[in-house]
């Protein structure tokens, strides 16, 4: 039910007075590699220019919901071509835990693989992010591994957890939810 | 960050820049199995050109990682006349105070001889003593065997296996990470495995450097300036230099310095305990001191004795040292201060 209420699409400039007030908010930004404070429109803009650049190999998308933007996602493909870094922000907080994330990753997991033909798509997460963890573990993403005392946020060494899903899994689940 | 030193001696191998020649070495040396180590194919034709060789090495050097070209000399002897093998770098992340390394053996005579290894040691030894940092790591092909067995034992563990990340010859395959944390390299190296009331001699770590001061002051030396933990800990990082601590317990009975010179080696700064005088523990130390400059290639070891201090002359006597007849011990003061009635302190 979720699915269909959420929808990717294209960023528009209209967008990016919600990521300047998002990214700076210290909350949304707890399990990421971003420091609070800082981010401005300005910056923001060049990332805007950055990602519409025909030569920008990212597929980014804002998450919205009920029409509405809650959020962003993106693919990374790797040099290789074949394979891709997944990353997500929901920055809407009154929409946290309802499930858009869940719904908004496996759409991209359907871009990849079944319209980018991607072979594998992986990413990493601050090992305390507990819910955005069981949000990947949901939509298949399977542990590969822990980098230990890998970052260093707020005064304190972080372990960052290492995730990915191949095509053939993905396929699997494909076929055992249908 | 810049780079701090740029060559590393070890036993059987130098650390250098990259230097004229390099590219032509390497180019020559070139196996299409060197390739499949890195993830490329293990059959498709082709080879590396010099040109290519030498802008590889270029891109290397200005990517701002710390970079030096591999030297093999097995034998001491051979130093002045090593021969190039490789490149080692590390890539520094000053944000995360992390490094990835990578290491490429290029000449296949030497693999399979414990070069990786030793050069390992002597990198891993520059990330944390040099540059401070906190974790280095690396990714290597799961089928390099040879190259995952010689990063476990230089201390890298195992953080992960990046299933199908990478395709070689038309099949998929496995990275597996790895990675050694600083405490871990700290414990690796620097503790000996103690049992309770045995007394290790290991290598300084700066937090020792409080339990050092006190040490020294009650053995009487006077503060210098040089004695900062930082320096200590730079001294006891550069490969030509080195601190030891005898320890008991946790408790430190004494400390060593020495430094090379040529083929000197300075023992220099022998401290013990007063309380724990004539147990053999400023033998020990010297012991340990001499054959660790005798790894650096020191044939001969040097040092300074108070003459009025019969047991450290007593000591040195039974370890062998000698009264060395065509030296003159000269010194001026640069201070401008009157020369005290007990002299310089031997350092």
């Amino acid at each position: 039910m979720t699915e269909r209420r959420l929808r990717l699409r294209p960023h528009t400039e209209a967008d990016l007075p919600n990521y300047v007030e998002w990214l700076n908010d210290p909350e949304v930004t707890e399990f990421t590699a971003l420091e609070s404070g800082g981010v401005t429109l300005e910056g923001e803009r060049e990332w805007f220019a950055h990602i519409s650049d025909p030569e920008c190999r990212d597929r980014n998308w804002a998450i919205e919901a009920c029409g509405r933007h809650i959020g962003n996602c993106a693919l990374h493909p790797d040099g290789n071509g074949q394979t891709a870094g997944f990353g997500i922000i929901i920055g809407d907080k009154a929409q946290w835990a309802r499930g858009y994330g869940t719904a908004a990753l496996r759409e991209v997991l359907r871009i990849g693989f079944a319209e980018m033909g991607l072979h594998r798509i992986h990413l990493q997460a601050f090992a305390g992010n507990a819910r955005g963890i069981r949000c990947y573990e949901k939509c298949g993403f399977r542990h590969e591994g822990v980098l230990r005392q890998a970052r260093f946020k707020r005064g304190q060494w972080i372990d960052i957890v290492v995730m990915a899903i191949l095509r053939e899994e993905w396929e699997a689940d494909q076929c055992s939810n249908s | 960050m810049q780079q701090l030193v740029t060559t590393i001696q070890g036993e059987s191998v130098l650390l250098r820049p990259s230097q004229e020649g390099d590219a032509e070495e390497s180019a020559r040396v070139w196996t299409p199995e060197l390739r499949h180590m890195y993830g490329g194919s293990a059959t498709a034709a082709g080879r590396p050109t010099v040109e290519s060789r030498r802008r590889g090495n270029e891109q290397m050097a200005a990517s701002g990682e710390h970079h030096f070209a591999i030297e093999a000399c097995p034998e001491p002897a051979e130093r002045a006349d090593g021969r190039y093998i490789g490149f080692v770098g590390l890539k520094v992340n000053d944000e995360e105070q992390s490094a990835s390394y990578r290491i490429g053996i290029a000449n296949p005579e030497y693999w399979g001889r414990g070069y990786g290894t030793e050069v390992a040691r002597l990198m891993l030894r520059y990330a944390f003593e040099t540059l401070g940092l906190h974790r280095v790591h690396l990714k290597v092909a799961a089928y390099n065997v040879r190259a995952r067995r010689c990063y476990e034992k230089s201390g890298f563990r195992v953080e992960g296996v990046l299933r199908q990340s990478f395709q070689v010859d038309g099949e998929w395959q496995d990275d597996v990470l790895m990675a050694i944390l600083r405490e871990e390299w700290e414990c690796m190296v620097a503790t000996p495995i103690s049992r309770a009331g045995e007394v290790v001699i290991r290598s300084y770590r700066s937090s020792d450097h409080a339990k050092m001061m006190a040490l020294w002051d009650a053995c009487g030396f006077e503060p210098g300036r040089n004695d900062a933990e930082v320096i200590l800990s730079q001294r006891a990082a550069d490969p030509r230099g080195l601190i030891l601590v005898a320890e008991q317990d946790g408790q430190m009975l004494g400390t060593v310095m020495g430094v090379m010179d040529r083929g000197w080696g300075w023992v220099q700064r022998l401290a013990v305990d007063p309380e724990r005088r004539r147990q053999g523990i400023g033998r020990s130390l010297t012991q340990e001191a001499e054959r660790r400059l005798a790894a650096l290639g020191a044939y001969r070891v040097v040092l300074l004795a108070r003459r009025d201090s019969p047991a450290a002359v007593g000591l040195y006597r039974g370890l062998g040292y000698e009264t060395w007849e065509p030296v003159v011990v000269m010194s001026r003061r640069l201070d401008g201060e009157e020369e005290t009635q007990s002299g310089h302190q031997p350092h």
